[in-house]
């Protein structure tokens, strides 16, 4: 029976723990994971250099259904910047923006081992 | 940071200045584009993107926003893309302010960073010569029509990069040197007056329609040489001003239809569309006019063959052209006005089977029928035309004649001469033939004398001439007096002039 069990949540959840990993290697400061408001949920923001970046990470075990950024749609893209702006308002940055950059992370990985990892940096 | 470029665009066949603003700013990262883009302004967002980056220069990845100004004209076309881009690369500091000042810049980008040709660089070049720019950058495809304005520099990159640097200092660009295309102007047509054989009274009209810019109705039987006159009437014309040569050549820049690796008309143009046409290609026509067939001949022949075959909508409209010389065309978006100086030769057959008044050929017509195909074309519309004549069948004789007739050359001689007379009278008016006189100038310079009054009043009352149709033989008349180089109209210039506009309907 434990083999039937949806894996999707851990999996996602590794991803997750990968790419924050792989940023503060970067030089990242993470502010936040999994940023929630109303609107939905952001996996990470994080700072370099005063920028200030918004991350999508998508994980997936295998290409066959495409890319894993390719399931970041444009309506994916529009609810991000939506939440971003209310991160923004929260956070009284609106009225002296920073500069911003919306990322994506992609990462294909089994158990074992990740098979790809990308980070794409201004994205939309 | 804010900038401002200057780029072009046309309205009607005159270029059109546009200031683009780009103010580049922290912020949500985006592109928007305001001032009324049409699509392809709209498009171009994602050119320029493509365009700076493959060049290796830095994009900004912050918010960009691109204002046009003026703000109510709607901006067509792709030639706005370099300027935007420019001011990017201003607004991100690659280039300074001042490298751009003065300047201004026409080209559509590719996404490998290459400037592309676009349509209508002319009329663009001579309104930034016109309004005192110093410098302007046109795409490297478009250099010929660079070369023919003067007291201006032009530059041709053929990248954004070589742009680039030119304007950073680094690699500067040799700007294009200027011909002078006019004095070159060697023209040679494959046609000639002298491969018609017999004929000579067609010949002798469509020699005084050039000498006077007239228009003609050539009426004859199939097979006579309507269609073969009408396309040697440009041989005869003669030769164009600079400033009839470029008002040609800005009409063609703006359509997109100047002649592989031409940069000037040198010759007047000929026109003969089907008579499938419809009005608005005839008379131009679209969201946005665009020219149509009577500003493609402006300054050249429209030769309509088939004459009764045309849409009766569509041959009605040409009225206001002939008439004032141009034509303006209004819809939602925009009036536009287009000039449409253009030589009428109109052919037809008699009646439908063809043969009407043949000397040998038996016509199968029914009196009705013919009746229906003359009065296809209306009243109004042939009041309109100078000259109306007959053609006759070229007998065996003339056909086997080994003697050449007149060459081109010769006619043209005649009637530069005619026009030379011409320019000096109308050298204060904006007349250029005696065609284009208006009222006024018909009574001050078409002087009868004695005898020709007499003819002309007994002819008014026995052919019911309208007004009109009076003072369009005066002009014809006049015209055939200046070949004639008399300063009088005498009674046989009226006559002839009588004769080559009644022959149809009398």
């Amino acid at each position: 029976m434990e083999e039937t069990k949806d894996l999707r949540p851990i999996l996602g959840q590794d991803g997750e723990e990968l790419a924050t990993r792989y940023l503060e290697l970067s030089g990242y400061l993470i502010l936040y994971r999994n940023y929630r408001c109303r609107l939905g949920e952001i996996d990470i923001i994080a700072t370099k250099d005063d920028v200030l970046t918004f991350v999508e990470v998508k994980t997936r075990l295998s290409t066959i259904t495409g890319q894993p950024a390719e399931a970041v749609t444009f309506t994916k893209q529009q609810k991000i910047r939506r939440i971003a702006q209310y991160y923004m308002m929260c956070e009284g940055l609106l009225d002296n923006m920073p500069i911003i950059s919306f990322d994506v992370i992609e990462i294909v990985k089994d158990q074992e081992k990740v098979l790809l990892f990308n980070h794409y940096p201004h994205c939309f | 940071m804010f900038s401002q470029v200057i780029g072009e665009t046309t309205l009607g066949i005159e270029g059109e200045k546009i200031i683009v603003e780009v103010d580049v700013s922290n912020g949500l990262p985006g592109f928007d584009i305001v001032g009324l883009p049409a699509t392809a302004v709209r498009e171009s967002k994602e050119r320029v993107k493509a365009a700076i980056r493959n060049s290796y220069l830095p994009y900004p990845m912050t918010k960009i926003t691109v204002n046009l100004a003026p703000a109510d004209l709607k901006k067509e076309g792709s030639g706005l893309d370099l300027p935007i881009a420019i001011g990017i690369l201003v607004s991100s500091r690659i280039l300074e302010p001042e490298a751009v000042e003065g300047k201004i810049f026409v080209g559509e980008l590719s996404m490998d960073g290459s400037i592309r040709k676009v349509s209508g660089v002319l009329p663009m070049v001579m309104d930034a010569k016109k309004s005192d720019y110093k410098e302007i950058y046109i795409p490297f495809t478009n250099q010929n029509e660079g070369k023919l304005i003067n007291d201006i520099v032009v530059y041709t990159p053929q990248t954004l990069i070589e742009l680039v640097k030119h304007l950073q200092g680094k690699e500067k660009l040799e700007p294009l040197t200027k011909e002078n295309v006019l004095e070159s102007s060697k023209r040679d047509y494959i046609e000639d007056f002298s491969d018609i054989k017999g004929q000579y009274y067609a010949k002798r009209a469509l020699e005084i329609a050039a000498a006077g810019g007239h228009s003609v109705l050539l009426m004859g039987t199939p097979g006579c040489g309507k269609t073969m006159l009408a396309r040697r009437l440009v041989t005869i014309l003669p030769p164009m001003t600079e400033e009839e040569a470029l008002e040609v050549t800005k009409i063609y820049s703006i359509t997109d239809m100047l002649p592989e690796g031409e940069s000037i008309m040198l010759e007047r143009p000929f026109r003969s569309p089907h008579h499938s046409i419809s009005s608005s290609a005839l008379l131009g026509g679209g969201n946005i006019p665009k020219p149509g067939e009577v500003t493609l001949s402006h300054n050249g022949v429209l030769f309509l063959d088939e004459f009764p075959e045309f849409e009766r909508n569509t041959l009605e409209m040409l009225r206001q052209p002939i008439e004032d010389g141009c034509v303006s065309i209004s819809r939602v978006r925009a009036a536009i006005t287009y000039p449409s100086k253009f030589l009428l030769v109109a052919a037809q057959n008699p009646c439908p089977c063809g043969y009407l008044g043949d000397r040998l050929h038996r016509c199968s017509c029914k009196q009705k029928q013919i009746d229906a195909y003359r009065r296809k074309i209306s009243g109004p519309l042939l009041d309109r035309i100078d000259m109306q004549i007959n053609l006759v069948r070229v007998e065996y004789n003339e056909l086997k004649e080994k003697k050449a007739g007149e060459t081109s050359d010769q006619i043209r001689a005649r009637v530069i001469k005619a026009r030379q007379i011409q320019q000096k009278r109308f050298t204060t008016t904006n007349v250029h033939c005696n065609a284009q006189m208006s009222r006024r100038e018909v009574v001050k310079y078409c002087l009868l004398d004695e005898n020709a009054l007499i003819v002309m009043e007994r002819y008014f009352a026995a052919l019911n001439l309208s007004a009109r149709s009076h003072d369009r033989i005066l002009k014809v008349a006049r015209t055939i007096a200046d070949l004639d180089n008399s300063k009088f109209i005498k009674d046989k210039h009226i006559a002839e002039a009588i004769q080559l506009r009644t022959n149809i309907n009398n």
